[in-house]
């Protein structure tokens, strides 16, 4: 627990007033009116779904990171955190790979037939 | 575990959580199979756990001497052996959670859709439409969403509306929750308001961890803060889960959107797994409440908060992937 805060979050409570908790509270409020806003906003598809996850990591970060206390707690909980995370991943490498277009969708360069080129007309 | 050579020194030796779990387990064998004996034997055995469980803890006043026990060796050697013991929980939900988002990918890159789709684009195509599978695909679907009319006009009326809203069998195309919760404001402020009140009970957990750790409040004042604070929580999770339940009411009545269909069980199974972890919350919440109002808590004790709160943190980070993944794309 970050009571005895130290280096910029002490700064950032004798500068504001405030601890890390209230403007992570804030931040995250207000990301959250973003995300909900960028619904409405007739965003193309690409966009809205780069709205979506960048602000989701952002949050996610939030609460991990301050409210969760692993900025501050030992590393190994972090670690400890973040090692289902890597079967997750394994788990979505999966279901894209093998969804519709997932392969036949990839880069040349990425593709079976890749022979060395980035030019899609190389021999 | 570090236990020493001090005979009068307790441990960490109660059975309150295997007896709590072994009432769930009944509890919810009893639910699926209909067995209201069996549902009411589990309940009962449950809430005997928890009530012994809550009864031991009620004195806790941090020390070793009282339960609070240090691991020891790699990779939590030092910590509070409960610490380590919520994070490894909080990795095995991880787990539960990546699968119900796995499924639910699956689902949105309409993988079943498509394959019915390509068989009938090459169909159009021998029968002298114009165009790839791919592209004709592409047209139907541009971004995983449907156009009927593009699609008819690129599949010489091959894939019309039939195709996409069959009225038996497994549908063509799975109509998700966000479709109807987006269709207008008011459908999505439910959802809207919960994530900021879930935000918002993180941030009063905090504010009571602190209060209890406060060495400088009076042991009234500060007693009075925990309590409110972890109050207030409570009443935020409450009014989640209603404004929850008003939603599914809202989308099986007047969207006809229901858990029989595909979509419907992966939103219903996800959101409703996460209204359990929050029901799980208030609960025990209730007893920090109860403990708060007798004056238990202080900055000896405090960490029980804190691991309660690393839980509740985790409840808030699932829905901040649930809500954009499930209510907004």
């Amino acid at each position: 627990m970050g009571e005895h805060q130290t280096g910029w979050q002490k700064t950032l409570y004798e500068k504001t007033g405030q601890d890390v908790y209230f403007w992570n509270f804030v931040f995250l409020m207000v990301f959250t009116a973003i995300e909900v806003g960028a619904v409405y906003l007739s965003l193309t598809y690409g966009a809205t779904v780069f709205a979506l996850v960048s602000v989701g990591i952002v949050k996610f970060f939030g609460i991990a990171a301050f409210f969760m206390h692993l900025w501050d707690d030992e590393r190994e909980l972090t670690y400890t955190f973040a090692c289902p995370f890597i079967f997750v991943v394994i788990l979505f490498i999966g279901i894209a790979f093998t969804s519709p277009g997932g392969v036949a969708g990839l880069p040349a360069w990425c593709s079976p037939e890749f022979i060395g080129s980035y030019s899609p007309t190389a021999p | 575990m570090s236990y020493d050579d001090h005979d009068d020194h307790g441990h960490h030796g109660s059975w309150a959580p295997i007896i709590a779990s072994l009432g769930t387990m009944l509890f919810l064998y009893g639910f699926s199979e209909a067995s209201m004996g069996i549902t009411a034997i589990g309940l009962t055995i449950l809430v005997w756990g928890l009530f012994t469980w809550w009864k031991g803890d009620l004195p806790f006043d941090g020390s070793e001497k009282m339960g609070e026990l240090k691991s020891y060796g790699t990779p939590f050697g030092g910590m509070n052996v409960r610490k380590a013991g919520i994070w490894l929980f909080l990795m095995s939900e991880v787990m539960i959670f990546g699968t119900f988002f796995g499924a639910y990918i699956r689902m949105r890159t309409n993988w079943n859709t498509h394959w019915t789709l390509r068989d009938k684009a090459q169909e159009a195509i021998d029968g002298g439409a114009t165009g790839t599978v791919d592209s004709i695909v592409e047209t139907c679907m541009p971004h995983h969403h449907i156009n009927v009319a593009a699609c008819e006009q690129a599949t010489n009326g091959l894939v019309n509306n039939s195709f996409w809203f069959t009225e038996s069998g497994p549908p063509a195309y799975h109509h998700v929750a966000a479709e109807y919760i987006t269709a207008d404001f008011w459908t999505l402020l439910p959802g809207a308001i919960n994530t900021f009140a879930l935000i918002l009970s993180s941030f009063t957990v905090v504010l009571a961890l602190k209060a209890a750790k406060n060495v400088d409040l009076e042991p009234r004042v500060r007693d009075k803060k925990v309590r409110n604070y972890l109050t207030i929580t409570l009443m935020l999770g409450t009014l989640f889960l209603i404004l929850k339940l008003w939603e599914w009411n809202h989308l099986i009545h007047d969207y006809d959107f229901t858990i029989s269909t595909l979509a419907g069980s992966f939103f219903y199974v996800t959101t409703g797994a996460h209204g359990v972890h929050v029901f799980v919350g208030l609960v025990f919440l209730t007893y920090f409440i109860y403990k708060a109002h007798i004056g238990g808590w202080d900055q000896n004790n405090a960490q029980s908060i804190e691991y309660y709160g690393l839980y509740w943190h985790f409840v808030d980070l699932a829905w901040v992937i649930i809500f954009p993944a499930f209510y907004l794309y």
